[in-house]
């Protein structure tokens, strides 16, 4: 995740920082003019001017925060400025004709739909760097599994209650991704909490590894599993599943 | 807006939207496993020990404020500690935000542009994912949406009542979310500069009881000092720092 590349990720951003911006614009015109109440008493008057429009300043809060005390900027922590988009298209939706106004809401009713049916499809077919996608990978057999990500490992030890007691967390503390820096200390110091409280999941260092004869690792970063393992046999499963074997006569994981 | 209406109109939101996606998403959606975080929600909402869930939570374990735990726990408690049971909750709170978006634009606009306007909300990406989401999120939508309501209200009458119902709202507004403290900023400051023409004083009677809000941040403060300390070694978040690089 590296640098929150918030602008550049347009797929996560646009469809709350685009209509949140114009919300935000359209707000503070009406913020600044008298309330006007204009429910079915006033037929022919239909701007709203409801309290739903302070949403919008939601994201312009948000990012002074992140500027001054701390990254936030993630699109679900400003979730309530989608309210302010409601706001923005009733008040879009307002003034014109009636059967424009149907066809908007038959046009917004496609994308409910079509959004509903693309997120049955992330759901049946998910991403295999999610957690169900990872937990797919994990076949159920007797191998001991080794994780190096609390995010992969976490969905794993909560769905296959038969598997908790072979399950690991491998705790590297060379482990360094370029993209991760932040990620990958608050990863390991999360499992030591939840350690501290839960008595789970049971940590690893990377030169006990050496003593397991064979086990299934699954890792966030596949391109450097075969080079951490060190002189150990790694076989390629799934996206981010591998089998490691000990060599006979080999010592050490590194 | 009529009784009639609003019965259609909380029927349609809180049945109808749901099982809308129950057909559309399948109900795995409803039912599929607990992702990472979502499984912190339920490690919490779960433990036989209450006071003991308490600790973990004030240790670190999730580093978020109470209310959405004791909720996942009640509800857990009567039906099972379940990922249906905790994405029904969700749906349900998610569901009451869709209900409070239609009622405020009703109150100053039309019923279809207030259809389309609750229609557009409920058709972007991100309320569709975090609906059954067993994290903060629908619930902080929710919470937002109806302190906006029960201000709007408490600006028209200023009872008793109305000022219960601004001082409820933003305390699970600011009890489910940290970040609550900021939305009820916003909703003060707009309110603040909305009603300027009808007189200061009107406009500070509509939004004082969001300071209840305000103090309900006071009150987990500490809560979030302990929760910041456990994850000092770690840099406090995982949250990248921004580049606003294009």
């Amino acid at each position: 995740m590296g640098p929150n590349h918030f602008l550049e990720n347009l797929t996560t951003s646009i469809s709350l920082l685009v209509p949140t911006g114009a919300a935000f614009i359209l707000g503070a015109i009406l913020a600044l003019t008298p309330i006007v109440h204009r429910s079915s008493e006033c037929e022919d008057t239909p701007a709203p001017s409801t309290q739903l429009w302070s949403l919008a300043l939601l994201p312009v809060v948000m990012i002074a925060f992140d500027r001054l005390v701390q990254p936030v900027l993630v699109a679900r922590y400003m979730i309530p400025s989608v309210a302010a988009v409601s706001a923005l298209v009733c008040a879009c939706v307002g003034p014109i004709p009636r059967r424009v106004q149907l066809g908007s809401i038959g046009a917004l009713a496609v994308l409910f739909v079509s959004g509903s049916l693309a997120l049955r499809a992330r759901i049946e077919d998910p991403d295999p760097r999610s957690g169900m996608g990872v937990l797919a990978q994990v076949p159920i057999d007797d191998l001991p599994i080794v994780v190096d990500w609390r995010g992969h490992l976490l969905p794993i030890w909560a769905v296959r209650p038969g598997q908790r007691d072979r399950i690991v967390f491998l705790d590297d503390p060379w482990l360094t991704h370029p993209d991760l820096d932040r990620s990958i200390p608050f990863e390991r110091e999360m499992v030591r909490i939840m350690n501290r409280f839960y008595e789970f999941p049971k940590t690893i260092g990377i030169y006990e590894l050496s003593r397991m004869n064979r086990f299934r690792l699954v890792t966030e970063f596949p391109e450097s599993a075969k080079q951490r393992m060190g002189d150990m046999s790694v076989v390629d499963r799934s996206p981010l599943t591998f089998v490691v074997e000990r060599h006979p006569g080999s010592a050490n994981a590194r | 807006m009529s009784a009639c209406e609003w019965l259609l109109a909380a029927i349609t939101c809180v049945i109808l939207y749901p099982a809308a996606l129950l057909i559309l998403s399948g109900p795995r959606l409803f039912t599929r496993p607990f992702w990472a975080d979502e499984t912190l929600s339920w490690l919490i909402a779960s433990d036989a020990d209450f006071s003991h869930a308490m600790a973990a939570l004030a240790g670190g374990v999730d580093t978020n404020a109470p209310i959405l735990h004791w909720i996942y726990r009640c509800a857990g408690n009567a039906f099972g500690h379940s990922p249906l049971t905790y994405r029904v909750v969700s749906a349900v709170a998610m569901s009451l935000g869709v209900l409070g978006v239609y009622d405020s634009l009703r109150r100053f606009a039309l019923k279809l542009p207030s259809v389309a306007g609750t229609l557009a909300m409920v058709a972007l990406p991100i309320v569709l994912s975090h609906t059954t989401e067993v994290r903060f999120y629908g619930y902080f939508l929710t919470a937002a949406v109806w302190t906006c309501y029960f201000v709007d209200r408490r600006f028209d009458r200023p009872t008793v009542a109305n000022a219960m119902a601004v001082g409820a709202s933003s305390i699970a507004l600011c009890g489910t979310h940290y970040f609550g403290s900021l939305v009820v900023g916003c909703i003060a400051m707009f309110a603040l500069c909305r009603a300027r023409s009808s007189g200061i004083c009107r406009a500070i009677d509509s939004v004082w009881p969001t300071a209840l809000g305000a103090a309900t941040t006071l009150c987990l403060l500490p809560l979030l000092v302990t929760q910041r300390q456990a994850l000092a070694g770690a840099g406090g978040t995982w949250v990248p720092i921004t580049s606003w690089r294009i």
